[in-house]
């Protein structure tokens, strides 16, 4: 059976969902590791002390004896995956849009700022690269190819964003409102292109954004919402799985994906 | 003993007292200063190079420094700078000389439009002529290019009208502009983008007398808008990198500084609202043997630095940036404030919806 492991954050629920499904229905013919090091045991899964980056000990340990007793082809993350939100998911008070390069008309929104893209682009990289620090760590473990999965594209629907909102989060939305579809998508495509640079330069491969989920304006389709304002469902999870696993199988096969 | 008109002058006007005879770090060249900056006085700076040195000194002292195009708070500060933010109070970058500086009010206002408007890279990417560094690796595309600079151009006009004091640091009197409208380049086509063409650029070195009709009509340009507005002036004392005379860059530089410092004194003598900062004369002055220079003769050191804002902040500011009512001035872009309280709120809020996420499951 195939080994699939993957280390993240909250994005990895959808794929841990879908993993379960995939079980309960007797579909599951490989086995699904997920390893949260933002939640639980292995929180917090890096910080800073003496002004150095450390890494939580026991998730080193487990991921030790995982590899021990495991053979993945490939190790997926997922670290990150909502930088988008702080900075596009709300109108900001200083309204702001982006243009990006192969934009047809090129017209700002009305009263927005434009940021350059360039520096959007730069910013987002910034934002990215808070977890940049875990591939070297990783790679101390093992030399096994490392895929990180790029961020899921933002939620649509604003009644379905202020329906699951949380308290703080509704007083956000009350006072300033949901952004506009069109730039939350804009800022996501940014932060999946700051992704992919960040880890074409540390060797790391990427699992892209999917079509398949995607409405007309690049924001995620219904059907692949989750239960809040940030997070995909299960029906993504699948399609995810999918892709990791036909990475992984291409690397096992000794090729690459 | 005879009287004479130097008997009953002051010790600063007599080189032993004023220069030889003191520790060079006690020079003070400015005796005194024309006017004062109150606390809460706008503080605008353009100019070259130097000119930055005192943007950032007036940023890290509290005063208010008045920045008219600040990047969105969501970017972080680091690259703001890179990108030329908060460099001088607008986003374009060094201005070299008087004639950019007066072309750059005109175009803020409509007046002028060069016909050498934008400069094509290769890969596609577009290179501002009148400020070739802004962007390190160029606008995006014509769409970005054109809505930045409206942007910045309004920009431009905000600090004209909000600002109280001006501080304008004149660096070279050469410089390079188009021979069809005569549109002034801050570089020479080809250096940071575009093409030199013989046939379409020109070469010019201003006279004292050009810098001044320059600089009055600028400053003019901006009383009109702006009846308030009180101007300090300096030179930069950083020598030129190279010039376009053949002759030795040691005479072009003697040259520059030379013409102005003539224009400066022209500009500031007989007007009130006018000042003029001896930065040149601290930096370059012989007493400093110069130390404030660093390895290549030309880079001004930190302590030159700190010597001429000590003396400017000593001069022209009752106030150190740890007075209170320096405190008391309120941030002039609220929304500005306003935003970078939504981005930590978000942030935390994002967590918390992740921490929930792992609950629902």
């Amino acid at each position: 059976m195939l080994d699939l492991v993957c280390i993240g954050a909250s994005q990895l629920h959808p794929l841990n969902g879908a993993y379960r499904e995939r079980q309960r229905d007797g579909t599951a013919d490989f086995n699904f590791y997920p390893m949260l090091v933002s939640e639980g045991l292995y929180r917090p899964g890096m910080y800073i002390a003496d002004g150095k980056i450390k890494f939580n000990r026991r998730f080193d340990a487990d991921f030790r004896d995982y590899l021990a007793g495991n053979d993945p082809p490939v190790i997926f993350t997922y670290f990150g995956g909502h930088e988008h939100v702080p900075i596009a998911l709300i109108n900001s008070p200083r309204p702001y849009d982006i243009l990006l390069p192969d934009e047809a008309g090129g017209t700002p929104a009305t009263g927005a700022e434009i940021i350059p893209y360039d520096l959007m682009m730069a910013s987002c990289r910034f934002f990215v690269g808070g977890w940049l620090a875990w591939f070297p760590h990783l790679r101390e473990f093992t030399d096994r190819p490392i895929y990180q999965i790029a961020v899921p594209p933002p939620v649509t629907g604003d009644d379905h964003i202020r329906q699951h909102a949380g308290s703080d989060f509704t007083e956000q939305i009350e006072r300033y409102g949901i952004a506009p579809e069109r730039l939350r998508a804009k800022v996501w495509q940014i932060c999946v292109k700051a992704t992919e640079a960040q880890c074409a330069e540390h060797g790391i491969g990427l699992v892209g954004s999917m079509p398949e989920t995607l409405d007309a304006n690049h924001c995620l389709l219904p059907q692949f919402r989750g239960h809040d304002a940030v997070h995909p469902n299960n029906a993504y999870g699948h399609l995810l799985l999918d892709r990791m696993l036909s990475i992984a199988a291409a690397h096992r096969r000794g090729g690459s994906a | 003993m005879t009287r004479h008109p130097y008997a009953s002058l002051p010790d600063h006007c007599f080189w032993r007292q004023a220069i030889a005879e003191r520790p060079p770090a006690e020079i003070d060249p400015v005796i005194s200063a024309k006017f004062q900056l109150r606390p809460n006085d706008r503080v605008a700076t353009a100019g070259s190079c130097f000119a930055q040195h005192i943007a950032r000194y007036l940023r890290q002292s509290g005063f208010n420094y008045f920045v008219a195009e600040t990047a969105h708070p969501l970017v972080p500060e680091h690259l703001a700078d890179q990108f030329g933010y908060g460099v001088f109070s607008a986003r374009f970058g060094n201005i070299y000389t008087s004639r950019q500086l007066l072309q750059l009010l005109r175009r803020a206002y409509g007046l002028f439009a060069p016909v050498e408007d934008v400069w094509r890279r290769d890969d596609g990417r577009l290179i501002d002529p009148y400020r070739p560094r802004i962007q390190p690796q160029g606008f995006a595309s014509a769409a970005e290019y054109r809505t930045d600079r409206r942007q910045h151009f309004a920009a431009v006009r905000r600090m004209v009208e909000a600002m109280d004091v001006f501080v304008f640091t004149l660096g070279l009197t050469e410089g390079w502009a188009s021979r069809e409208d005569g549109a002034a380049f801050p570089l020479c086509p080809g250096v940071a983008g575009g093409a030199f063409d013989p046939d379409r650029h020109v070469f010019l070195n201003l006279r004292a007398a050009e810098v001044v009709t320059d600089m009055r009509q600028a400053f003019d340009f901006i009383r009109a808008r702006n009846r308030h507005v009180r101007f300090i002036v300096t030179v930069s004392p950083v020598p030129l990198i190279a010039t376009a005379e053949n002759r030795s860059v040691l005479v072009s530089t003697t040259y520059s500084k030379a013409a102005l410092r003539v224009a400066c004194e022209e500009l500031s003598a007989g007007h009130d609202d006018v000042a003029y900062f001896p930065s040149y004369e601290i930096i370059t002055g012989n007493y400093a043997r110069s130390r404030y220079f660093a390895g290549d003769l030309r880079s001004v050191t930190e302590e030159g630095v700190a010597h001429v804002m000590r003396l400017f902040l000593a001069h022209y500011t009752k106030a150190d940036a740890s007075s209170s009512d320096v405190s008391e001035v309120a941030p002039r872009d609220n929304s500005a404030a306003e935003a970078v309280v939504q981005l930590a709120v978000m942030k935390k809020v994002v967590e918390v919806i992740c921490d929930e996420e792992s609950l629902t499951r």
